[in-house]
């Protein structure tokens, strides 16, 4: 899970950044823009308001990067964790009222240029984290998978999903804690099998 | 509930996956404070949902993203009250050398051919851009709709709203299709019109129709699935947002399939 063995370290590229290089945000946009982009579209399910998600996300990592510390976890846990914010803000902000927030020019969308930059930039190590992950909820039965979902994606509380899936409130909170014990012990495995 | 008087195990799990209420996080935050034990227990839940990011399906990036974004940050920062000094400085000691007299004269002339200048490329710049705008938007909805495999196709009122028509286009090479609507009326309070996609009984959310107040609105879907594997488009009327299926009132379909 460490994600700073490049060169430029990301470390080293977020202190450039609190000290103003602009050209360390753009490295770094281009090593994690689509996974970003990829969780925003997957929790708020539309592109647009995603790309919005994104940008504002970047755009905290700046503002904020004098305060990041390498020790408490990577740069790409911390930029997920405000992009995670972000649209789950989104998501209950449409729940009350659902129209989009700004208005975009529907020539540009049309034209669907593609960053091959930000493309080219994510590196193997993506899709081994991607396989990590996915192979370890393939193992939980769907009803945890579900509550996992509902919680992380949905930004659902354990009493709202108990009401979305009409199920006591009890077996939800089981449900839950059994699927992170399980995520854990399959990654902690993992992990130690990798090393 | 806590587990019990001194930790809270119970509710590490739901707390990193952000499903606490509020005053249950409230709670966990204050015990976290003193309780190094149950902090260990946190971090370690939270390497976890730290990889849940990435079950997403990788997504390519619109090239427009990295452009806004990098526009926020490469207009020229704003002079501040030092910088004014600093430069206030320099020019005041460079007005003493040359003498002021000549100085001022050449300003005031140059000024006046700068702008004269600047003012006669500003119109023609204006012009040419305003013309680029227009042909580059003409080619880029020519592209998109004549792509070798892209389609438009209308929407079919189901007779619910009288006036509403659509129609959406589709573009299997980019994966994307855009949903244009008019005539709709505003959803009531609490109600939102959703886009599905259709593929036999399955139907997939594809986002939420956002109507003016004109009765229009326009979607741009981007399925995480193969475009060519739905065989409908449909816009239902729905109390929530997060619905996973369509149980209100039926707007418009469209038949998308080969």
């Amino acid at each position: 899970m460490d994600a700073d063995r490049r060169d430029p370290p990301d470390g080293e590229l977020v202190r450039r950044m609190s000290e103003g290089d602009v050209s360390a945000l753009e490295e770094l946009y281009s090593r994690y823009a689509r996974a970003v982009y990829s969780f925003a579209v997957r929790i708020v399910g539309d592109g647009l308001v995603a790309e919005e998600i994104l940008q504002e996300a970047f755009t905290r990592a700046w503002q904020q990067s004098g305060r990041f510390e390498l020790a408490r976890g990577s740069f790409a846990s911390w930029l997920l964790s405000i992009t995670h914010n972000l649209a789950i803000d989104e998501l209950r902000r449409r729940q009350r009222r659902p129209q989009r927030a700004s208005t975009v020019d529907i020539t540009d969308v049309l034209r669907g240029e593609v960053d091959v930059s930000a493309d080219v930039e994510e590196a193997a190590e993506m899709s081994e984290l991607r396989a990590l992950i996915r192979a370890a909820m393939d193992q939980l039965p769907a009803p945890q998978q579900r509550v996992i979902e509902l919680a992380y994606f949905e930004g659902l509380t354990q009493r709202e999903i108990s009401a979305t899936l009409n199920e006591p409130l009890g077996t939800v909170k089981t449900r839950m804690r059994l699927a992170m014990q399980k995520l854990k012990d399959f990654l902690g495995t993992e992990e130690g099998a990798r090393h | 509930m806590l587990e019990d008087d001194t930790h809270i195990g119970e509710l590490v799990a739901p707390y990193v996956l952000g499903a606490l209420e509020p005053d249950e996080v409230e709670r966990v935050e204050i015990h976290l404070i003193d309780c190094a034990e149950c902090q260990a227990m946190v971090e370690a839940e939270r390497r976890v949902a730290d990889l849940l990011p990435y079950l997403a399906d990788p997504i390519p990036v619109p090239a427009r993203a990295r452009r806004n974004l990098m526009n926020r940050f490469r207009t020229p920062a704003p002079q501040t009250l030092a910088d004014a000094i600093d430069t206030r400085s320099r020019v005041v000691t460079l007005v003493t050398r040359l003498g002021w007299v000549a100085a001022m004269t050449a300003a005031v002339f140059a000024l006046f051919l700068g702008w004269n200048s600047t003012r006669m490329q500003d119109q023609v710049s204006k012009k040419n851009s305003e013309i680029n705008v227009l042909t580059q938007n003409q080619q880029t909805i020519a592209q998109f709709v004549s792509s070798p495999n892209g389609f438009v196709t209308s929407l079919e009122n189901t007779g619910v709203a009288s006036g509403a028509q659509g129609g959406v286009i589709l573009n299997p090479t980019r994966n994307a299709a855009l949903l244009v609507v008019e005539g709709l009326p505003k959803p009531p309070t609490g109600h939102s019109y959703v886009v599905w996609m259709v593929r036999g009984n399955e139907h997939v959310n594809a986002g939420i129709l956002p109507v003016d107040s004109q009765g229009r609105g326009t979607l741009y879907i981007t399925p995480r699935e193969a475009l060519a594997s739905f065989d409908g488009i449909l816009v239902t009327e729905e109390t929530g947002t997060q619905v996973s299926n369509p149980s209100g009132t039926r707007m418009l379909a469209a038949h998308v399939g080969n």
